[in-house]
């Protein structure tokens, strides 16, 4: 073969002047850049700080007040924990106590938890095989969406169906159930957060390494015998990771309890009866109409301290676990082979094989192992049924119900006492506002944050420790703090945010403050996936900028960002759904709910649209819902606001595959 | 071309064939992966499949236990015949085959398991449940695999607590315990140090006369070492097959002569 | 094969030492990847880096253009001189213009076949006519023929010689003084790597090549010098060191090391 013709060249040494970037401006920019980021990134830091040191200082508050008003009964710090009742939103009669026993709200928090995972658990691991082994890839590219929404329905939505549909036909068949009760919470947080496991066990059911399974096959094995014999054992620490976080969640879950099991506090054992979780008891006190000085909104904090520290102190040991097992799969992919240390046999060692191996009987019922591989099957693809059924279910009904009201009136009139003339204008203005601004700060703070984290953390820490061991240990720290974060019950943000803002700042119950709240919750969710596009960035990429001479920041914005493009995208698009269909934490923001008709636009007080009043979707529907006359009304705002969020939900998915096409092969 | 002539030598005179790639065409999606090949495997021999990347080798390798099923895009025609019954026809399930035709890979796999259930898995599997029945035919697969001595006292421990050569003997003995009728072997000693290397090929040496194996191989040497018959592979065509002397020796292609001497590949 | 190139080892040195390693350790952590390498790589002329796996040869060649500072752990002793300038005294982003990298497998940005050649010019403030400057440089790698009316499509759809290809010319096109390239052909069918091997032969009119190659019929085709490193043993460590360094007739036919006599004796057949 000829080589092609080489055409002359000038010597670039020679030709200095040809090439104009000055590294001094090149340099300074690349400090500002780094800086920036920097100061974005302590950000979900100094959240986290703000929610201890507030939760703490106020639950000291909340003793100091118990102990003063309940001096002449004889109150003590400790009836916190001994105490049976909970009866702190009762002024108590003249010489009397009020009874701080939150051990009644934690037991029912714990029955509707491990109720829950015993409904996801199943359910979750088997969705994961079915996934992963089962469905076809292009039906599972529907499927897996469909299965995940149902923790992005609105928990105001399933706690409405719960009391409304649930437990009235349930009540049919078993009649000693309570209109109220903590079983159907249970049930239903147990759909909630099947998700939950179902990430976890398809992620790690993915990274068992593919040799196992050509060793499996290879061997003869069927795929259940594969699945429950190598799989599932493999991927069993990262199910208990599951499991734990699934429970965590669960536990801290507020707006289904609230609207299923009702607000009465009672220490009981009894699932088939009503009570109060840890949550619902922040959100009504928090919702209610009282004082910032009062003993019942203090109370909030000691029970917001009490949630946070349970949820974190289980998301850390499932988030913890979750990661030691993803690198302990990592290290099995890799088989252990050092040169120099394979043995030579001895020469005794060899035996003829002809007469001993041949020549075994084996008894093989192949007819039993069919039929268990059907039966397995049969058993994983029922794990969906439940899921797609509540989906089912939820669409109809609310349809059926609120279609009287889906009209063009629906859309332009405000909120009225009379339900012919109401209508959702001024929720849905003020939820898509909020929204907007939320994804602002997202986009900035979250991206910039993403970057230090993933970019120059490392870099920085080491300069820093000058230690490889404590700056592994920091970085784990600070991941493990994020994935914690994101875990939180958004209760806990309700509370921080109505303490923080409209407290402290004195912005009022407003968009502001809303915004903010939303923004601080939705952070490290979005600061997690965002990192993770930016990981998937290939090395080889990276070292293909920095070799054509670009600087970090060049390589970052030329090359990661835009290759990353479609992930970021996706992942804003997931957080606008998080935020869109938000109750709890708004619920606690907004305070005691009023009926508002107006948007943040035109608000009375002339207020402008950052510091006007405002009502979302999923508060207005709490506020339909939770009164008899108004509950079609409620049905039609839920149609509309799972039709924003499926929108919302089918661009995220198609922007995350939009470019899948031109990944790139490494 | 020397079609005629490559038939003519390629014919086994003397061995009794156990299986025969019939006019075997394989296809990724849209890319033809083997070309029209037909070539017999002889019983209790070893033949060797060597060619440069991507030649098809281990497409081929791969399509007499019907691993390539597992992936999707892939589709076949032609047939093999194990013993004159074409295990590649829709009715036959590949579980069956797997059965009959073990395999052992490019890197050592054994399962996160202890050395002990490595083995016990596969005879499960075939209706073997008696505990004492078990620890004799594990015992005699690690012998069979030249570990016994070296793990007799550590059958608990996992099978990843061995060194990489160990493990790859765990895999060969996780597949002789099941006794099957040919053993496929895909590049088994390329994650490997030479020590290892050469207790895996005296293995293999050890093994031929007892069962049917097939092996893939880059490198050479080995499969001059190892091999009683050898087909040369390029861009998804037997360009060459024949005894393996013949081959290294007196190859009539001039692709077969580059590739063996070094010319690319 | 073309006759005209059986010019291996008959070049024997330029006119001066473009890179000079001396007594050149690196460190990952605390673990020794490489160990006190001093040698002079000379200029207009093709030097491959051969050796076992493990043996630091990657390490070595991205000290050359910085490439390893991106992994905060390494620390580097002794002294890399470039042209006779310490590489810790020139900027990284200007000392990646002038040593320009290509890698083991293609990696062209996953953006337009121009794009991928001006992006870099324009990084770096090219200051003469950009589509001039891609057009010259798909040339000299004989891409322009083949792409030159899809200069607008996704580099990605290119075949895999064809990226890697590119990814030369987008190293070239920076007029560096040196190219480290890091197998090149390894991922690359049979045809498109001689068509690489024949371009490198080519280049050392303008450029000083260094490679590395696990393929050693592809070393004995093209360079000039062969630095061959082995990997050694001590105090439960190991690491690289220079086994031996010679000219690539000298390093072929007589090699003085037994290590080097053994290495080429397993990879040639």
């Amino acid at each position: 073969m000829v080589a092609p013709e080489l055409p002359e060249l000038g010597n670039g040494s020679l030709e200095k002047g040809r090439w104009a970037s000055d590294h001094r401006v090149v340099n300074f920019w690349e400090g500002v850049f780094a800086l920036t980021t920097a100061i974005l990134a302590t950000i979900p830091i100094l959240v986290f700080l703000a929610i201890i040191v507030f939760m703490v200082y106020d639950s000291v508050e909340f003793f100091r007040s118990y102990l003063e008003e309940g001096k002449a009964a004889g109150a003590t710090i400790w009836q916190f924990f001994t105490d049976r009742e909970w009866t702190v939103m009762f002024e108590p009669p003249e010489g009397e106590r009020r009874r701080i026993g939150v051990i009644s709200l934690i037991i029912a928090s714990s029955i509707v938890a491990l109720i829950a995972v015993a409904v996801a658990a199943p359910l979750g691991v088997l969705m994961s095989v079915v996934v992963t082994h089962y469905l076809p890839k292009r039906l599972n590219y529907f499927i897996t969406p469909v299965l995940n929404m149902i923790s992005g329905v609105p928990t105001i939505v399933l706690g409405a169906f719960a009391f409304s549909s649930f437990t009235p036909a349930l009540q049919k068949i078993f009649p000693q159930i309570q209109p109220y009760n903590l079983l159907v919470s249970g049930l239903l947080v147990g759909l909630f957060v099947t998700p939950t496991v179902l990430g976890i066990g398809v992620s790690a059911i993915n990274a068992v390494p593919r040799s196992y399974f050509e060793a499996a096959y290879s061997l003869g094995m069927r795929k259940y015998e594969y699945i429950l014999n190598i799989v599932l054992p493999t991927v069993f620490p990262a199910l208990i990771a599951a499991f734990t976080l699934a429970f965590s969640r669960a536990f801290g879950e507020t707006m289904i309890p609230v609207l299923a099991s009702g607000l009465t506090p009672q220490f009981t054992f009894n699932p088939l009866q009503a009570g109060q979780t840890v949550a619902s008891f922040i959100f009504q006190a928090a919702t209610a109409a009282v004082g910032f000085d009062t003993l019942e909104f203090k109370s909030m904090f000691a029970t917001g301290l009490v949630l946070f520290l349970l949820t974190f102190a289980l998301n850390s040991v499932g988030n913890l676990s979750r990661r030691r097992f993803a690198a302990q799969i990592e290290s099995l992919g890799v088989s252990k082979v050092e040169e120099g240390t394979g043995s030579l046999p001895g020469e005794e060692t060899f035996y003829a094989l002809g007469e001993r191996m041949t020549g075994i009987e084996f008894k093989r019922n192949d007819s039993l192992r069919a039929l268990g591989g059907a039966i397995f099957a049969g058993l994983s693809y029922a794990s969906l049924v439940p899921t797609f059924l509540l989906l089912l279910f939820l669409t109809v009904s609310n349809f059926r119900q609120g279609a009287r009201y889906l009209n063009g009136k629906f859309f332009t009139q405000f909120a009225d006492p009379d339900p012919e003339q109401a209508g959702i204008l001024a929720a849905l203005v003020g939820n898509l506002w909020l929204v907007l601004l939320v994804l602002v700060i997202l986009i900035v703070v979250g991206l910039g944050a993403a970057i230090f984290l993933e970019e120059y953390a490392e870099i920085f820490l080491f300069k820093v420790f000058r230690n490889r061991k404590v700056v592994q240990w920091v970085e784990t720290l600070l991941e493990i703090n994020l994935d914690n974060l994101s875990a939180i019950p958004t209760i806990i943000y309700g509370v921080l945010g109505t303490e923080l803002f409209i407290r402290t700042m004195k912005m009022g119950r407003s968009v502001l403050a809303g915004t903010l709240t939303l923004a601080i919750l939705a952070l490290p969710f979005v600061i997690t996936t965002f990192r993770a596009s930016l990981r998937n960035v290939p090395a080889t990429l990276r070292y293909a900028g920095y070799a054509v001479g670009m600087s970090k920041s060049q390589v970052i914005l030329r090359i990661a960002i835009p290759y990353a493009f479609s992930g970021l995208t996706s992942g804003v698009l997931l957080a606008a759904t998080v935020t869109m269909g938000e109750t709890a934490a708004l619920g606690a923001v907004v305070g005691s709910l009023g009926l508002i008709s107006f948007t943040p636009f035109n608000n009375p007080e002339g207020r402008g649209p950052f510091l006007s009043q405002f009502v979302t979707i999923p508060l207005q529907i709490y506020i339909w819902a939770t009164k008899p006359t108004t509950e079609p009304l409620a049905a039609a705002a839920i149609v509309v606001l799972l039709t924003i969020l499926l929108i919302l939900g089918a661009l995220a998915l198609f922007t995350a595959n939009l470019f899948q096409s031109k990944t790139y092969e490494s | 071309m020397e079609q005629t002539n490559i038939m003519e030598r390629t014919t086994i005179a003397r061995d009794k064939v156990k299986a025969e790639v019939v006019n075997f065409n394989f296809y990724y999606g849209n890319f033809h992966a083997l070309k029209n090949i037909n070539m017999t495997i002889a019983e209790k021999k070893v033949t060797a499949l060597i060619g440069p990347s991507g030649c098809g080798k281990s497409t081929l390798l791969r399509a007499f236990n019907r691993m390539h099923e597992l992936y999707p895009g892939t589709r076949h025609e032609g047939q093999i015949l194990l013993e004159g019954q074409d295990i590649m026809a829709k009715d036959v399930d590949p579980i069956e085959v797997r059965m009959r035709i073990g395999m052992v890979f490019q890197k050592p796999n054994p399962f996160p398991k202890s050395i002990y259930e490595n083995i016990a898995y596969g005879l499960r599997i075939r209706g073997i449940k008696n505990k004492s029945t078990l620890d004799e035919l594990v015992e005699k697969a690690l012998r069979g695999a030249a570990l016994w001595d070296e793990v007799k006292d550590r059958l608990d421990k996992p099978g990843f607590s061995l060194s990489g050569g160990q493990q790859q003997r765990l895999c060969i003995a996780r597949t002789l315990a099941t006794s099957p009728e040919i053993i496929l072997f895909d590049e088994p000693t390329s994650a490997l140090d030479p020590i290892a290397t050469n207790s895996i090929e005296e293995l293999i040496q050890e093994l031929r006369n007892q069962v049917t194996i097939i092996i893939v191989t880059h490198n050479m040497q080995q499969a001059s070492r190892v091999s009683d018959y050898t087909a040369f592979m390029y861009l998804g065509e037997i360009v060459e097959f024949d005894k393996t002397n013949f081959i290294f020796g007196s190859p009539t292609q001039q692709r077969t002569k580059d590739y063996i001497s070094g010319q690319f590949g | 094969m073309n006759p005209e190139q059986k010019t291996v080892g008959t070049v024997l040195q330029g006119e001066g030492v473009s890179i000079a390693l001396e007594d050149v350790t690196v460190f990952y952590g605390i673990n020794p990847a490489i160990q006190n390498v001093t040698l002079d790589i000379y200029s207009n002329t093709v030097t491959a880096f051969i050796g076992p796996s493990g043996c630091g040869k990657t390490t070595l060649l991205r000290c050359i253009n910085r490439m390893n500072d991106m992994i905060t752990t390494t620390q580097i002793t002794g002294a890399i001189r470039v042209f006779g300038e310490d590489v810790r005294k020139i900027d990284p982003i200007e000392l990646r213009r002038r040593v320009g990298m290509v890698f083991q497998r293609p990696n062209p940005f996953p953006t337009s076949i121009y794009e991928n050649i001006a992006l870099g010019l324009r990084v770096n403030g090219f200051r003469g006519n950009i589509s001039d400057q891609v057009e010259k440089y798909l040339r000299l790698v004989g891409l322009y023929d083949e792409v030159k009316d899809r200069l607008k499509m996704n580099a990605l759809q290119l075949s895999g010689g064809q990226q890697q290809r590119l990814c030369i010319a987008r190293t070239l096109a920076l007029e560096p003084e040196i190219i480290l390239m890091d197998e090149p052909c390894s991922s690359l069918d049979p045809i498109s790597s001689i068509r690489i091997d024949n371009l490198i032969t080519q280049l050392k009119k303008y450029f000083t090549v260094v490679i590395i190659t696990h393929n050693l019929q592809q070393a004995a085709r093209i360079a000039d010098w062969v630095a061959f490193l082995k990997v050694v043993e001590a105090e439960g460590a190991r690491f690289g060191v220079l086994g031996e360094y010679a000219t690539s007739t000298d390093f072929f036919t007589k090699p003085s090391s037994i290590d080097a006599y053994n290495y080429i004796n397993t990879r040639i057949g």
